[in-house]
């Protein structure tokens, strides 16, 4: 049987936590779930034991991106199969996880991403978040060869190939964006989007998973644009041969 | 000082020169003696202590490599040297703290899963030899759900 492990990252979530842990365990029994408590200064990491979740305690805050390979790397050891990871804020419909994952178990794709336009469903991002998206998943749509509409989502599941791919130093600390894509796909990784439901963030005063209200626009576009550009520059190990090492 | 070969270094100023290069070469190596400064960081301060002692007992070489860059004074050469030296400094050490970055990550993220098996383990132990959960002590002693079920194979336990 396949094992699957659910990953939530979180950085003072304590109001959010717990239920989102128990909306994964009613949606994915038989899936292990593991919090990756980044550095929290509030009971994020006693919420999420509570609600039944194993606990990963960062030292201190070290970022998403490394709370994200934090349990890639636990996946990787325990001898998972499969992996999903959904934000601890309340903002993706765990239910949404069993679609993620069944691009995964029939062997069509290595990453599925969930995405919140492919479907209407009243999201609306602001202004800044909405032209980033636009703009960077349409560049990394060209690259890739098909179409991203949501290139930011952190609601993802991954293969074994593909966590393992993503817990070597190339995976970047802070958030994953379209160049990630971009890396990946050049690795051999195969993408895949779903559509899935996607509801404001519980907590309002999040600033862990809203890269937009951390960074300025113009710091964001700058970023965008060399990430990009050095991603195209550099030569992309096969995903397998890293692997097999 | 003004000669008909150009702008020459005054004897002072080659004493000043001499002295502070000698004065930089003898902290180095004293900072590598009393293990303050790794042998790895220390040849690049070494070369410039070096450097300036060479071209302040050596003025023609200074003069030679003014010529080559096409400077107007060796005070300019001198100048762009220094900020070079500067620039390529930042550089190592920038690159020295991107490695430093990704070794503390990796570590930290090798005790954060360390400290989970721990746990684990301390909470089988704890429910095998008491038979009841264990308080976990480091959290406000709240009660710790035995999720993993003590695995008798320890197939998560590969530590």
């Amino acid at each position: 049987m396949s094992r699957i492990v659910v990953i939530i990252p979180a950085y003072n979530e304590e109001n959010g936590v717990a239920q989102v842990v128990k909306g994964v365990r009613k949606a994915v029994p038989t899936a292990d779930i593991v919090v990756i408590n980044d550095g929290s200064q509030d009971r994020t990491a006693e919420e999420a034991r509570r609600a039944g979740a194993r606990i990963l305690n960062h030292p201190y805050n070290m970022g998403y991106g490394a709370a994200l390979q934090t349990g890639y790397k636990f996946a990787l050891e325990n001898g998972y199969h499969y992996l999903a990871q959904i934000d601890a804020d309340g903002q993706h419909d765990p239910e949404c996880i069993s679609d993620l994952l069944a691009p995964l178990l029939d062997g069509s794709a290595d990453i599925v991403i969930g995405s919140r336009f492919l479907i209407d469903n009243g999201y609306r991002a602001p202004f800044a978040k909405r032209v980033g998206m636009l703009m960077f998943g349409a560049l990394a749509s060209r690259i890739v060869g098909y179409h991203i509409t949501d290139p930011t989502s952190g609601f993802q599941a991954l293969n074994r190939l593909a966590f393992c791919y993503c817990a070597q130093d190339c995976y970047p600390t802070d958030f994953a964006d379209a160049d990630v894509l971009i890396m990946l796909h050049r690795a051999g990784l195969r993408i895949r989007e779903v559509a899935v439901r996607m509801y404001p963030s519980l907590n309002q005063r999040s600033r862990y998973l809203n890269m937009y209200s951390i960074f300025t626009p113009a710091y964001y576009l700058f970023k965008m644009c060399l990430l990009m550009f050095v991603t195209l520059l550099r030569r992309e190990r096969v995903a397998r041969e890293v692997i097999l090492e | 000082m003004i000669t008909d070969q150009g702008i020459v270094m005054s004897p002072r100023q080659q004493a000043f020169a001499l002295i502070a290069s000698v004065a930089l070469l003898i902290l180095i190596i004293e900072l590598v003696r009393r293990r303050k400064l790794r042998e790895e960081y220390s040849w690049l301060w070494i070369l410039t202590g070096l450097v300036i002692l060479v071209l302040s007992v050596w003025y023609g070489a200074l003069l030679f490599i003014t010529k080559l860059i096409g400077a107007v004074t060796p005070v300019s050469t001198l100048f762009m040297f220094g900020i070079l030296f500067l620039v390529v400094t930042n550089i190592y050490y920038s690159i020295k703290i991107s490695t430093l970055t990704t070794q503390v990550k990796n570590l930290a993220q090798r005790l954060t899963i360390l400290d989970s098996y721990v746990r684990e383990m301390r909470n089988c132990e704890d429910t095998n030899t008491k038979g009841s959960p264990m308080k976990d002590k480091s959290n406000g002693g709240d009660e710790v759900p035995n999720l993993m079920q003590c695995r008798d194979d320890n197939q998560s336990l590969k530590v």
